[in-house]
């Protein structure tokens, strides 16, 4: 990220901006789409954390930041979204659903199916700092700068995620075997 | 998936399999929105500020006191518009008694985060593109969802909620989703939008009534949605009846009922809307009333425009 686009683009220049949005939209939506598990809901938070962004550019103190501090305000359009008034749902869309992005050698579809429920289950704030340690591999001491939390509570977080996940996908597994008994 | 490595290994994995790349819609949509959009300014506030002696204290506390209390009154002076009554004469400057003075009531930004609010009167601006002012209860949620939406709703979840949007899309068929918006869209007065709005079929609409709120004219209807899903193919959210600029809906559940105003305000085409379904208790409709009640208008123009018949 350019140093000299953010700060041309905290002084309003919008093509400085336009060219900060090419480079990080791609990024942030698949980390909302994995936050949320919704493409529609991912989409909106994704524009409204990048409006959020240009409102706020010119309070940004360190510009070399930009990529975390956009980062942050998406995680809070995220938990925004997910809150958000079922009636100003956005639903135009025409989005792949997400198992068309290609089948995982690595993941069964049945391992697939509990991560999903498991996942959804999960609160968002824990959603979102399993997303950012696993898929884009950030230590927690990055995390916690980013999301702006104590390293402390990112790691209870990721724990609490972790446990949480690998209890749903037990008991399904356990309520599959039961299920199949009682076929 | 027994061991802990196997479990991440796992779940990485399936991070990894979802979409990668923002829609170009998204990024389009954003890139639209900046254009009109204004960036906060950056006031940056000293850590310190100068030492004042106290008679010096007292008088610029006495200073700013007027200010805010100016302030206040140019910007919400001349009473409430009470949206809710009936449609009233647009408010002449004629002379009135001064009325006794009354507590200034604290004014807050609507903020632009879901959150809970306290009690109070919120202004609904930036980037919100009409300032509107209102003042709800306690344990009501809402905020500026953008340039083209700002909202409160009861916390309850029972559908009462007043929103302040701005869009041009009106779909053509709320119980047939599928089949997009009204081709051509309505053109840009607040005529053209009542009268798109009270075409809409399988919604019982009211005949648009001529209106004024806070000096400014514009036409009010009701909607109500049917009261089943039956027979037709809404929207997952409802029967969709219009939609934002940024991709946002306005969807009727069954058995809601939907008053609008629509409003020319020095040439934005403001509407509100308040919401109520089957489930609103008789609290959350006095609630809605006395919203409505205290609603104001503040456009940069001062004056109404005058494209509006009467």
């Amino acid at each position: 990220m350019e140093r000299e686009s953010v700060e041309r683009a905290q002084r309003g220049d919008r093509d400085a901006f336009a060219s900060l949005v090419h480079q990080v939209s791609d990024a942030l939506f698949a980390v909302a789409h994995r936050i949320l598990r919704d493409a529609d809901l991912a989409e909106d938070a994704l524009q409204v954390a990048l409006i959020t962004a240009w409102r706020q550019l010119p309070h940004l103190r360190e510009p070399d930041r930009f990529e975390a501090w956009v980062h942050r305000i998406l995680v809070h359009a995220c938990y925004a979204e997910a809150r958000r008034s079922r009636r100003w749902a956005t639903n135009v869309r025409a989005l792949p659903a997400d198992g068309l992005a290609g089948p995982d050698a690595h993941v069964s579809v049945a391992d697939r199916d509990e991560l999903e429920r498991g996942f959804r289950r999960l609160p968002l704030d824990q959603r979102a700092v399993f997303v950012y340690h696993h898929y884009l591999g950030m230590p927690l001491v990055e995390i916690a700068e980013t999301l702006g939390i104590p390293a402390g509570t990112a790691r209870s977080r990721l724990h609490y995620a972790t446990r949480a996940l690998r209890a749903a996908i037990t008991a399904d597994a356990e309520l599959a075997c039961e299920e199949g008994r009682l076929a | 998936m027994n061991d802990e490595r196997s479990f991440e290994r796992t779940a990485r994995a399936w991070l990894e399999s979802g979409v990668n790349q923002a829609p170009d819609r998204a990024v389009q949509a954003v890139l639209l929105a900046i254009e009109t959009t204004p960036q906060e300014r950056d006031l940056r506030i000293p850590w310190r500020f100068p030492t004042m002696n106290t008679p010096f204290r007292v008088a610029a506390a006495a200073v700013i006191g007027v200010m805010l209390l100016g302030g206040a009154a140019y910007l919400f002076g001349g009473g409430g518009p009470n949206i809710g009554g009936p449609a009233s004469p647009t408010p002449s400057p004629s002379p009135s008694p001064s009325p006794a003075p009354s507590p200034t009531p604290a004014l807050r930004q609507l903020p632009q985060e879901q959150t809970v609010l306290e009690a109070g009167t919120y202004v609904a601006g930036d980037p919100f593109g009409v300032p509107v002012s209102l003042t709800v209860p306690g344990g009501w949620i809402g905020r500026v969802g953008g340039p083209y939406l700002a909202w409160v709703a009861a916390q309850t979840g029972n559908q009462a909620e007043i929103s302040l949007s701005l869009f041009d899309k009106v779909f053509a068929d709320p119980c047939h989703y599928t089949q997009g918006f009204v081709d051509p869209l309505p053109g840009p007065t607040v005529e053209a939008l009542a009268t798109a709005l009270a075409d809409m079929p399988a919604l019982d609409v009211t005949t648009p009534t001529d209106v004024t709120v806070d000096g400014y004219r514009g036409k009010q209807l009701t909607m109500t949605a049917p009261a089943s899903r039956d027979g037709c193919a809404p929207a997952r959210e409802g029967f969709a009846v219009w939609q934002l600029p940024l991709g946002a809906i306005n969807a009727m559940s069954p058995g809601q009922r939907q008053r609008v105003w629509i409003l020319d305000v020095a040439g934005q085409r403001l509407v509100i809307a308040a919401a109520e379904s089957p489930d609103s208790t008789g609290q959350e409709r006095a609630e809605i009333e006395a919203i409505l009640d205290s609603i104001q208008i503040e456009p940069s123009a001062s004056q109404p425009s005058p494209s509006v018949s009467p």
